[in-house]
């Protein structure tokens, strides 16, 4: 036996996570629960613009992922891969970089979001200089793991840190590539994908944030503080070999479904509804690999909250990768799609895996960490029931409202005209489940500020082990190289730059394979001649409704179905969006689809109805925008805003930039005059006036133009030809 | 129809197909891979986050 080594672990950077855990997830579920009372109680934002529901939710979901959840996964890896190393981590000073810049990003997020700075992407708000500083702290972050897994002392790489060299890897080329983006000022910015093809980043990332961010990660967690809870080994190392391959392999391909039935082209739709599917199994390998490891164990989970909290998150992981792949058929996408039924689906995932998962971990690592007994377990009990019992309030209310809508859209009369022609009966009918969904997210919260309180009573009796003392023989050649057969898995395990290239590699294949779409469509994508630039004003007003974060509640894009264009208007084409840097799809609809709404309504109504929305439309729950009012059209930047355009390749006229203020002062002349007629007087220089004309001219070049020809080499593509459409999809 | 806007490209009605079959490829060499593994190795690499515990740990 070779001499041993004593070292120590760093419990002290496990701490400092741990309760920023605590903390970041406390502040992001009391924004979910302020917005989701929002929503039946829209004057609870005061008019104050910092609060208004579509501010802040972004806040709640970045916050929720990325400063609760983030959190959580340093923590875990932080203590797991020390233990399973064997090894101090590579560096003090990167952990301390990495524990504080990820906590100034966060507080950064928090100022920015609510002021109005966001890129319009879901998930990706943040502005570009903030995605420099993730980038920074996330690779800080990476040679960090990759520093202590090279100077470790056990030779072979447990599971979970396959899963956290994933993770790693993954998000990584995720956060690069949706975040390539032009800025146009300190913080703001144009990214550089259009269209169609900023969609298919933008849901390659989102979908792969999902993927890596919340699940390899956790799984990771999963699969070391699982057995350490229970103090048995994993059900089957085997099963979790295959569990992770497959996993990230497939993961990576099933983007596209978040894009069904949009004008992304039909294949790639295919591609990601397959690979969904497939999906299933590598997830429920997983989750059976889980939950059997506590086999000849269920005694232990009568008591224990810590296995409690577990089961059900391993549970909860079993359903959300069951109805994901499930929503990823195309007819039930058509049903589920913008409606609450995602939220749902989010929500089983966020609370029940993620949150519950790391509720397990903080209530086994506290006692460990203080080296004292947990305060109370009856609060952890109480803390798990009332969590429990509000993630069923918040899911049945949010499936029963999902569907309730999805239907009352869809419905037709026997005459064939939309049984719920207006789309505010569809809202004020689930509004009820608005109610319970708040209820549950508030017992919820109330569970998390408990188990809050619980844990730093435990922190308070004890003391903390700063550097926890260990020891373990040195990485020697042959050290613990006592079996034969060196092959397979084996060699990769033992080898973690190999180890990780192979990652690499299985990630990078669905990768490409998403990514040529991507490319092809650029240059594939039919031009429509009659769609031409924003005009100046309409860019200033695109830019606010960017700003505002219109694209929380409003979609912009149609589907072929006639429940859709009979209450929306023509199906929304590829080639319509060519100029839209960001593309403001959406993803749920709070309120309808704008695609259409240019030329629907007059100026007067727009302005009334941004102003005080239940004076145009009673009952509404959307929130009034005053300050739109007051202030004036920042011009200073109109210049700026077009040359980078152009550097974007939108084709405005060289020196376009110069005049562009004037173009936009004629423009904003023009809507006030009009608005004049209906008896209103606002200054053209206000930013509502900019916003009108934004909403006005939505959807609308190729309204008016139906002979609109295509560009030469385009016209054998069936697919742009304009005009109503015949195409019905399935109903 | 814009569901045939990527058809001009040749052959990328082969793309889901060739998908399938390169993850098919991948899942049996990994089922093999691990069917293969020495019983030995599996029970070490199940006990690793359990011998860790907080407590000197003494290797091999």
């Amino acid at each position: 036996m070779q001499q041993l080594e004593t070292f120590q672990y760093d419990n002290k950077i496990v701490r400092n996570f741990a309760f920023a855990t605590i903390l970041w997830g406390i502040v992001g579920m009391l924004v979910g629960v302020i917005i989701a009372t929002e929503l039946f109680l829209p004057s609870l934002s005061l008019g104050l613009k910092w609060i208004t529901f579509s501010r802040l939710r972004p806040l709640h979901t970045n916050a929720v992922i990325f400063a609760f959840v983030g959190n959580g996964i340093f923590m875990g890896v932080y203590y797991s891969l020390q233990r399973l190393c064997k090894t101090r981590m590579f560096n003090d000073l990167l952990s301390k970089f990495h524990f504080w810049g990820w906590q100034l990003i966060i507080v950064a997020a928090a100022l920015t979001l609510p002021s109005g700075f966001t890129t319009g992407k879901e998930y990706a708000e943040l502005e570009w200089p903030i995605d420099i500083a993730i980038a920074i702290v996330w690779v800080a972050f990476g040679i960090n793991l990759l520093g202590t897994i090279i100077k470790r002392r056990e030779r072979h790489m447990y599971v979970a840190i396959w899963f956290y060299i994933a993770t790693f890897f993954t998000v990584t080329i995720l956060h690069v590539v949706n975040s390539i983006e032009i800025p146009v000022s300190f913080l703001k910015s144009y990214p550089i994908y259009a269209g169609v093809q900023d969609a298919l980043v933008q849901w390659w990332y989102g979908h792969n944030a999902v993927a890596f961010f919340l699940t390899t990660s956790y799984l990771g967690l999963m699969y070391y503080f699982l057995p350490k809870a229970a103090n048995r080994p994993v059900y089957s190392y085997r099963l979790s070999i295959v569990h992770f391959w497959s996993l990230i392999f497939i993961y990576i391909w099933a983007g596209p479904h978040h894009l069904l039935y949009t004008s992304l082209p039909d294949w790639a739709q295919s591609l990601g509804m397959v690979f969904s599917l497939m999906l299933i199994a590598p997830s429920w390998g997983g989750m059976l690999n889980g939950l059997l490891t506590l086999r000849g164990a269920w005694d232990k989970v009568r008591q224990d909250p810590i296995l409690k909290f577990m089961v059900v998150a391993v549970t909860a992981y079993g359903m959300a990768t069951l109805e994901g792949p499930v929503l990823s058929i195309k007819s039930v996408n058509a049903l589920s799609h913008y409606t609450d039924w995602t939220i749902s689906h989010v929500h089983i995932g966020g609370l029940g895996w993620n949150a519950f998962l790391t509720f397990g971990i903080l209530y086994w690592l506290f006692p460990r960490l203080f080296n004292t007994k947990l305060y109370s377990i009856k609060l952890a009990n109480f803390h798990f029931w009332i969590g429990t019992i509000g993630i069923v309030f918040y899911a049945v209310s949010m499936y029963f409202a999902g569907i309730t809508q999805g239907l009352m859209w869809k419905e037709f009369t026997p005459e064939g005209t939309l049984q719920y022609p207006n789309f505010l009966e569809t809202v004020t009918q689930i509004i009820p489940m608005y109610m319970l969904r708040a209820f549950g997210g508030g017992l919820f919260l109330f569970g998390a500020i408990v188990g809050g309180f619980n844990l730093i009573k435990t922190a308070r009796s004890g003391s903390l082990i700063e550097n926890e003392e260990a020891q373990a023989p040195a990485l020697g050649k042959e050290t613990g190289e006592k079996f034969k057969n060196v092959y397979g898995h084996r060699w990769f395990e033992s080898r973690p730059v190999q180890f990780f290239i192979f990652t690499v590699i299985a990630v990078a294949i669905g990768g490409i394979v998403e990514f040529i779409p991507m490319f092809m469509v650029k240059s594939n994508v039919p031009t429509i001649s009659s769609v031409q630039p924003y005009t100046p004003l309409e860019l200033q007003g695109r830019d606010i409704y960017v700003r505002e974060g219109c694209y929380n509640c409003h979609s912009q894009m149609i589907r072929p179905f006639r429940s859709e264009t009979e209450r929306y208007g023509e199906y929304s084409k590829a080639g319509e969006f060519v100029y839209d840097h960001p593309f403001q799809w959406g993803s749920k609809r709070l309120g309808p689809d704008l695609h259409r709404i240019g030329g629907k309504y007059p100026d007067a109504w727009h302005y009334n109805h941004m102003k005080d929305p239940e004076s145009t439309s009673p009952g509404s729950i959307m929130p009034p925008f005053p300050w739109l009012y007051t202030t004036s059209i920042d011009t200073s930047t109109t210049g700026t805003k077009i040359r980078a355009m152009q550097k974007l390749g939108v084709p405005y006229d060289d020196g376009f930039d110069k005049m562009a203020n004037q173009n936009l002062l004629e423009q904003a002349n023009g809507i006030r005059d009009n608005l004049k007629t209906a008896k209103i007087n606002i200054g053209s220089d206000k930013e509502i006036i900019a916003l009108i004309a934004y909403l006005q001219r939505l959807g609308t070049d190729i309204k008016g133009n139906k002979t609109a020809r295509l560009k030469p080499n385009q016209n054998s593509d069936p697919g742009s030809t304009l005009g109503n459409s015949n195409y019905e999809g399935k109903q | 129809m814009i569901r045939d806007l990527l058809n001009s490209i040749t052959g990328i009605e082969i793309w889901p197909i060739l998908a399938f079959f390169i993850f098919v490829a991948l899942f049996v060499s990994v089922v093999v891979w691990t069917i293969r593994l020495d019983k030995r190795v599996i029970n070490r690499m199940k006990e690793l986050p359990l011998d860790s515990e907080n407590q000197i740990t003494n290797g091999d």
